[in-house]
């Protein structure tokens, strides 16, 4: 701290600013990190690690030890895993149409100059206004057996009875797409946005086409928000329960699902339990070789 | 290896032509750029340089007129058929590559072998002395180095054109100076046909064979630096390049090719009459500070225009100065002279002076108004 009380010279701030004021920053800076601190463990951390604790322990309530029992029995069962092999092809698969679907409207979103891009964006943004629930009601509407698409059919006489469109694995994707598109389409546009549009223009000038210029530039330059997107989409997709229900009727069991019969219908809250630990490991891990997987090709 | 091109093709624009929706960018651009030469468009922002450039590219289409490329229409031809080497303003280089990579990437687009690729970027990465830094992200280098990197990576593919928008812009003063030799060095070496933008007149000047001076969507004048900036063929070439020095005037007589010319202070001379003028004409007379001498000795005096005037400030810059003297009726004449060695003593503040230059050195121009 200066010291040089009568030098004129001297500027004050120069360098460190005084201690004191330093520990009144992290002070103040820590206050304001405590509420989002609190809640996330709070919320997070503390049901987590009491999930683990019930998933190990021999019964509850009234636990007399602990044991490793029923990850075994959820493992080796072959129902359970039918289901957990679903779940995450349920969630790879929407991730994929997500990115896939989500790509050109992030692109044209970010990057196009028109006037229409704010009734599109408002557009992606109305659906997440309306709940969840409702949406996937209008999916029932839609594909019911009564619904829009057999209705239209059934007036054009291309068919006689109503198609069961409403029971299988795809009609749960489709559900599941329409909800998470728009969480895809933001995150790949904040990214795409910032591509600039000189390095597009410097791949054309050195010789490629449009095809490769996406391969070769636009994608490697969009990967990370293509990954930041697939990871709230996939994350949600896991962990879904009510599309899954009302848009496989019972037909497609999910592991949010399973496990929410589990603990609250059989009241078995340890194997329960151990299955949530299994999807919450099994998404870390899918999401842990993603994220490597991206970066790895990012070098490239 | 060097990398060098033997055979330099011309560039030629006929007519060329392009709106942005109603607003014309360029209007009738007509230019013939020959093989292996280097020139420079320049103007102020706005004047459709730049469009003018990215249409050479084929990144603009343009809405009339034609484009050549060593004598074949390109007009439509897709840009990455072109065989075009560019560098942009801020580089444009690849995040995701190396420099190497940035560097490959033309000819892996043109499907060359491994082998290949890697002694031509080799190659060129020695030729602009990068070759340490290969394996380097852009975003690791500094802005010279990127500048570097943006350069060899437009010659490695041995464009038919290399075409420069504001290549210096975003460097500093010393950098710029440095590249600006560079550049210059490179192009020889190379021989390649090349077309630079710039608003900086300086660049233009010390880089260009040609320079092509544009105003509005239109060409005003092309020739050599010298031509351009001793010879300049309008009130806006010679604002544009080099330091304004201009004073009003009304023409009294046209007679045997010698204007003489009345200034607002009252004061005559007699300058060479440009053809297209007439008595009683109102115009501008110009000349170049370095033209104009303060105080002339009496024996230089025979043969040179002379006005009197009070000289009313002196602006040191290093090597010269800048002597601001006031003629008369409010307007102002500049003479610079030269800091080395013998130069007199400046005179004094608010004293009488006397200005002098050779008739010739003065540009007369019918006013615009």
């Amino acid at each position: 701290m200066s010291t040089a009380v009568s030098g004129s010279t001297d500027v004050p701030f120069a360098s460190a600013p005084p201690r004191r004021i330093v520990h009144r920053r992290t002070f103040g800076l820590g206050l304001l990190l405590a509420p989002g601190l609190l809640i996330l463990t709070a919320g997070l951390l503390w049901p987590c690690l009491t999930m683990l604790q019930v998933s190990l322990q021999d019964r509850f309530p009234d636990p007399t030890g602990y044991t490793l029992d029923h990850y075994r029995a959820v493992l080796t069962d072959a129902y359970y895993l039918r289901i957990i092999g679903r779940t995450f092809l349920l969630a790879g698969v929407v991730t994929l149409l997500t990115a896939v679907l989500g790509f050109p409207v992030a692109w044209y979103l970010a990057r196009s100059s028109s006037r229409r891009k704010h009734l599109i964006f408002l557009g992606i943004i109305a659906p997440l206004l309306v709940s969840i629930i409702v949406r996937t009601l209008g999916w029932t509407i839609i594909l019911g057996n009564e619904g829009l698409v057999n209705a239209i059919l059934r007036g054009l006489g291309v068919i006689d009875e109503p198609l069961k469109l409403m029971q299988g694995f795809w009609s749960v994707v489709l559900g599941m797409v329409h909800i998470l598109l728009p969480f895809m389409i933001l995150s790949v546009a904040a990214v795409v946005g910032k591509i600039d549009r000189s390095c597009l223009e410097a791949a054309t000038v050195l010789g490629a086409d449009p095809l490769r210029r996406f391969l070769k530039v636009a994608l490697p330059l969009s990967v990370q928000g293509i990954a930041s997107g697939s990871v709230i989409v996939f994350c949600l997709t896991v962990g879904a329960f009510v599309t899954p229900v009302m848009l496989g009727r019972g037909q497609v069991s999910v592991l949010a699902v399973t496990i929410h019969e589990q603990m609250v219908v059989l009241v078995d809250w340890p194997t329960g339990a151990a299955a949530a630990m299994i999807l919450t490991s099994g998404t870390l891990v899918v999401l842990a070789a993603y994220g490597l997987f991206l970066r790895r090709h990012a070098r490239r | 290896m060097m990398i060098s091109s033997s055979d330099a093709v011309g560039v030629d624009l006929r007519g060329v032509r392009k709106w942005y929706g109603a607003v014309p960018a360029v209007r009738d651009v007509s230019l013939a750029i020959r093989p292996g030469e280097i020139v420079s468009f320049l103007g102020p922002s706005g004047c459709g340089k730049t469009t003018t450039l990215r249409m050479i590219a084929g990144l603009e289409h343009p809405d009339a007129g034609e484009i050549r490329i060593g004598g074949g229409l390109v007009n439509d031809v897709a840009p990455w058929k072109r065989n075009i080497g560019m560098v942009f303003q801020n580089y444009a280089l690849f995040p995701h590559m190396s420099v190497a990579e940035n560097v490959a990437f033309g000819l892996a687009m043109r499907r060359e072998g491994r082998a290949e690729i890697d002694a031509k970027v080799a190659a060129a990465m020695a030729q602009v002395r990068l070759t340490p830094l290969a394996d380097r992200r852009p975003s690791q280098l500094s802005g010279g180095q990127r500048q570097r990197v943006a350069l060899a990576r437009a010659i490695v593919t041995r464009p038919s054109v290399l075409l420069l928008d504001e290549p210096l812009a975003a460097l500093d003063r010393k950098l710029r100076e440095q590249m600006q030799v560079e550049i210059r060095q490179l192009q020889r070496e190379v021989g390649i046909t090349t077309v630079f933008v710039t608003h900086d007149q300086e660049e233009a000047l010390t880089l260009s064979d040609r320079v092509v001076v544009m105003e509005a969507g239109r060409v005003v004048q092309t020739g050599t630096p010298a031509e351009v900036y001793e010879r300049p063929r309008s009130r806006f070439v010679s604002d544009f390049i080099g330091f304004t020095n201009a004073v009003a005037g009304r023409i009294e007589a046209v007679e045997g090719g010698t204007a003489t010319v009345t200034m607002r202070s009252g004061q005559t001379i007699r300058v060479p009459a440009e053809a297209g003028l007439a008595a009683a004409q109102a115009v501008d007379l110009v000349v170049r500070p370095e033209k104009v001498e303060l105080n002339p000795p009496a024996e230089a005096r025979p043969g040179r225009a002379l006005v009197s005037g009070t000289l009313r400030h002196s602006v040191y810059t290093g090597a010269v100065t800048y002597h601001h003297v006031d003629i008369g009726a409010g307007e102002t004449l500049i003479a610079m002279a030269s800091n080395g060695d013998g130069h007199g003593e400046a005179p004094v503040l608010g004293s009488p002076v006397t200005l002098g230059f050779r008739p010739e050195n003065m540009l007369v121009f019918a006013s615009a108004v």
